[in-house]
């Protein structure tokens, strides 16, 4: 059954949209020309349409907003009547998802339900001393406790005895308010998060290869790969909607190859052409060993390394020593593996690699995203390795 | 801003270790559960507990964190907060209010801001007032933004209004309207030469090596329906039915030379820490290697939580701990007394119970509490004891409303055999059990809860030994597809008797909806399964 909702935005150009009731896959757009300015959440006045009238007896409006769980950052239309969300389907015109959303941003209204409120924090507590109870107090209390308790560590032992962990699942806003605080006015840099056990290894892997913390690629470059390299990822689990894309774009294009490596099977690695179940932690050999065959093999664009890339010959010295039977030994692979990797890797026109924990958290992890690129940057093709940030990433300028 | 401190900052774990030895005094923890996610629980719960003041800034009040917190300050979450955030392709887009946050909870910004005036005058910060005087978010993003000027993520060329009409990429420098989709197309890369670097590197082992002791390799990672510490999806039952408690997952053969088979209870451990789950027979991963979901804490098992065996050694350069890679060794538990309790949640949410019970877990050993159901939310206790505890089965009784011997309850009692059991049943519907020395009908009457069935022809079965149910009757499965309710044995079935997927889908609905289970519903369709997997 089709339901209209109005999208209560503040931009008249809006379009309504019709949704069916299987997910919010098949979208239908109805142009709708008309509605006025500045009309924010859905303050319904229309009547043209008795299925308008229906829905603004309901006082159904809908609010476009993100997803706030991984990094592909989906949007979401958020279902509610102003006081409790009563659904959420996807952003038809969201470039990360384009309407689908995956179970964990499909279920997002049943965490919003009000029989889950004892769950949320809702007014200030304090524990007078450590094994009491907390107790609540008001936020005049609060706020000048932590500040009287701030001060006053900090004027005995210094800014840099206090500290602040956050997380990468805060909005840029919120995480330039608590950096400004601690940075610029208690004067530390004591200030981390929980992207520190998520990616700070690609942060500084993309560092060193590029000078840079920044993905180079798209979410489109899915669809234009003629091979996926996936990494230490198992984005059929951590990113679906991504790996929605990879199914759609092997469907379309028959000849895709799909590598996946990681130690497990998993539903990512099911759909691979060539698992690689390497040993934990052999990554590096892998690619070592990749780049070690493309160099015999005369897979290498000399021309592009020579134009745009530096180190090279310190390299090559260091893959010498990663011949593929002593790879696929290291690795606990079948050297024909090793070659059909590289050999798929290195020639074909297109290659994106995908990678995230597996290689970000490791104690080689900065130097693991830095090596994984470097096939693709051998082949000119230095833009398409890609790491899906299991969370939004915080702005950049954060990082001590 | 005068000056910004030249000393580098404490990443992750250095902080905690600060925090544990005592340099670092105070941390203000926002929006985030260490106790749950950090490596090394084991030093987590040390730090916390030398730190003199910790805050706690969060949407959710009990998260394993909240336990040491001296001050809780209430912050809104999704559907109440208003920004922006950015994603893996460099996308900004906004995050818009919906609804009111509940109680007194404020806005994270604002919570910093309210602090950072009253800080800033107790310091003696006469510039504070100007420095925080943000009235909304867009201020703070339009500051945040002039700071991204000539800078590699400059969005000097972007705005809310802009962002309001389409999310956008950065880079987007002024006299820019889109974001640069893809970079360093020209070849020319932000180093100083302008080119690319090759990062020549050896292979390193991983700092921790298995040997005879801990002979085998723990990875971490994810779980398809949970994030991350489970305070927001743990509360919802039906995210539980993918993967329904904290197991093991480990290889039949390591399983087999420990004399332990699928199901069983054990203690995983190594010098840092124990962990003590049921195991899942697998061969996901292969002899020599098990995994365990990086979710579970200490709010859903007895200890710290999964991580309290993983290291926090760290990557030098990032700073970024070793998750994916610790030494443990797998050994049976000792103790033999089965305990499997549920109640119905008459909240609907199940929140005030969970949160009477678990407290118990800090008693036990041995012992997982989590959330199962779909419309009806069902609380699901299971442990096993050293030995039969009738103070602590009296105290569960209690919890459960089993303990009053009233027209709704069901008794059994076999005290040479040491089993006891309770039932309570309320217009006809079972609404909780208590079994306890004996516990194989738990999977059946798990689903005899969840669906509300009327269970008044099977009083004679319920407290019987039986591991199957009654004929007509299904057990508690694992769920596949999530949106339309499709078990594994629906699935399974299906295929077996030469159904095509999309036979299946369209009888079904399984796999239409948002498209999670499709790879599992190929890998099912595609061979016959070998595992033996459910509990």
């Amino acid at each position: 059954m089709a339901r209209i909702l109005h999208c209560g935005l503040r931009d008249r150009r809006q379009p309504l949209v019709s949704v069916s009731a299987n997910g919010g896959q098949c979208v239908q757009r109805i142009a709708r020309a008309g509605l006025s300015p500045g009309r924010a959440h859905g303050n319904l006045d229309m009547a043209e349409s008795p299925l308008l009238r229906s829905t603004q007896l309901s006082s159904a409006q809908t609010t476009r907003s993100t997803c706030p769980y991984c990094g592909v950052g989906c949007g979401v239309l958020i279902e509610h009547d102003g006081k409790h969300i009563t659904g959420v389907r996807g952003d038809p015109e969201h470039p990360a998802n384009f309407g689908k959303l995956c179970i964990k941003g499909t279920t997002l209204h049943h965490t919003a339900d009000p029989a889950l409120l004892s769950a949320r924090a809702q007014y200030p507590e304090l524990r007078p001393t450590r094994d009491a109870a907390p107790q609540r107090v008001s936020w005049d209390v609060a706020l000048d406790t932590a500040a009287a308790r701030f001060a006053d560590i900090i004027s005995r032992h210094g800014p840099d005895a206090v500290a602040f962990y956050f997380a990468g699942q805060l909005l840029t806003e919120d995480y330039y308010v608590f950096n400004k605080l601690a940075k610029g006015l208690i004067g530390t840099n004591n200030f981390d998060t929980n992207s520190r056990l998520c990616m700070s290894s690609a942060v500084v892997g993309y560092k060193l290869s590029f000078g840079m913390d920044s993905v180079p690629c798209n979410y489109e470059d899915i669809d234009h790969a003629d091979c996926l390299f996936i990494t230490g990822a198992n984005p059929a689990f951590a990113h679906p909607i991504l790996f929605r894309r990879v199914e759609a774009a092997r469907e379309r294009r028959p000849g895709q190859k799909i590598i996946v490596v990681d130690p497990r099977r998993t539903d990512t690695s099911e759909l691979a052409d060539l698992h690689l179940a390497i040993l934990p932690g052999t990554d590096v050999a892998l690619y070592n060993g990749m780049l070690h065959l493309a160099l015999k093999k005369g897979w290498v664009r000399e021309d592009y390394i020579a134009a745009h890339t530096e180190g090279f010959d310190a390299m090559r010295e260091i893959v010498r020593d990663y011949p593929p039977a002593h790879v696929a030994e290291r690795c606990g692979i079948r050297e024909q593996d090793l070659e059909q990797a590289a050999e798929w890797f290195a020639t074909s026109p297109a290659t994106l690699s995908m990678y995230c924990q597996g290689l970000n958290q490791s104690t080689q992890g900065a130097h693991k995203p830095a090596v994984a690129d470097r096939p693709a940057q051998r082949h000119g093709r230095a833009r398409g390795r890609w790491s899906v940030q299991p969370a939004a990433r915080p702005p950049r300028g954060c990082q001590p | 801003m005068p000056s910004l401190p030249a000393t580098p900052g404490k990443s992750a774990v250095e902080l905690f270790q600060a925090l544990a030895d005592g340099s670092v005094k105070a941390v203000w923890i926002g929006c985030t559960n260490p106790a749950q996610s950090m490596p090394d629980l084991g030093l987590i719960d040390a730090a916390l507990k030398r730190a003199e003041f910790v805050v706690l800034q969060d949407a959710y009040r009990h998260t394993e964190t909240a336990a040491y917190a001296d001050l809780i300050l209430p912050a809104t979450t999704w559907g109440e907060k208003d920004g922006t955030v950015t994603n893996s392709e460099r996308r900004i887009s906004r995050v818009r209010t919906a609804v009111p946050p509940p109680g007194e909870a404020r806005h994270d910004w604002a919570i910093g801001v309210a602090f950072a005036h009253r800080l800033g005058h107790r310091l003696g910060r006469e510039d504070v007032d100007a420095l925080f005087a943000y009235d909304r978010p867009e201020t703070i993003w339009n500051e945040h933004r002039e700071t991204t000027r000539g800078r590699d993520l400059d969005i000097t060329g972007l705005s809310y209004p802009l962002l309001e009409a389409a999310p956008r990429q950065w880079p987007c420098p002024e006299g820019h309207s889109e974001g640069l989709p893809r970079l360093y197309s020209d070849g020319r890369f932000p180093t100083p030469s302008g080119r690319a670097r090759f990062v020549a590197t050896t292979w390193q082992d991983t700092a921790e090596q298995t040997d005879a002791r801990y002979p085998l390799q723990l990875n971490t990672g994810r779980l398809r329906d949970q994030w991350h510490g489970m305070s927001r999806t743990g509360t919802v039952a039906r995210l539980y039915s993918h993967e329904s408690e904290p197991l093991l997952h480990i290889h039949p053969q390591d399983l087999a030379s420990r004399q332990l088979h699928d199901g069983d209870w054990l203690q995983v451990h190594n010098p840092r820490g124990k962990v003590v789950v049921r195991a899942r027979a697998s061969t996901t991963v292969p002899p020599g290697q098990v995994f365990l979901p990086m979710h579970w804490g200490a709010n859903a098992m007895a200890g710290l939580g999964i991580n309290a065996l993983t290291t926090a050694a760290f990557d030098p350069l990032s700073k970024q701990p070793e998750l994916k890679h610790a030494a443990v060794q797998v050994e049976a538990l000792a103790g033999s007394t089965e305990l499997f309790c549920l109640r119905r949640a008459e909240d609907g949410g199940g929140q005030a119970l969970l949160q009477a019970l678990r407290p118990l877990l800090r008693r036990l050993d041995a012992a997982s509490l989590t959330l199962a159901g779909r419309d009806q939310t069902v609380v699901v206790l299971r442990a096993r004891l050293n030995a039969p505890d009738p103070a602590l089965l009296a105290d569960i009784d209690a919890m459960l409303d089993l303990g009053q011997d009233d027209e709704h309850l069901l008794s059994y009692d076999d005290a040479r055999h040491q089993i006891s059991k309770r039932a309570r049943i309320e217009n006809g519907q079972l609404t909780a059990v208590r079994l306890c020395g004996e516990a194989r009908a738990a999977n059946w009457l798990q689903a005899l809860a969840e669906s509300g069935t009327d269970i008044t022809p099977l009083r004679r079965f319920l407290f019987a030994p039986l591991n199957h149910a009654p004929a007509g009757l299904s057990a508690a499965t694992k769920v596949v597809c999530n949106c339309y309710n499709v078990s594994e044995t629906t699935i399974r079935k299906a295929f077996a008797a030469g159904e095509s997927l999309t036979d299946l889908q369209q009888r079904t609905g399984c796999g239409t909806g948002c498209g999670s289970c499709m790879p599992e519903l190929r890998r099912l369709g595609s061979h016959t399964p070998v595992e033996a997997m459910s509990l």
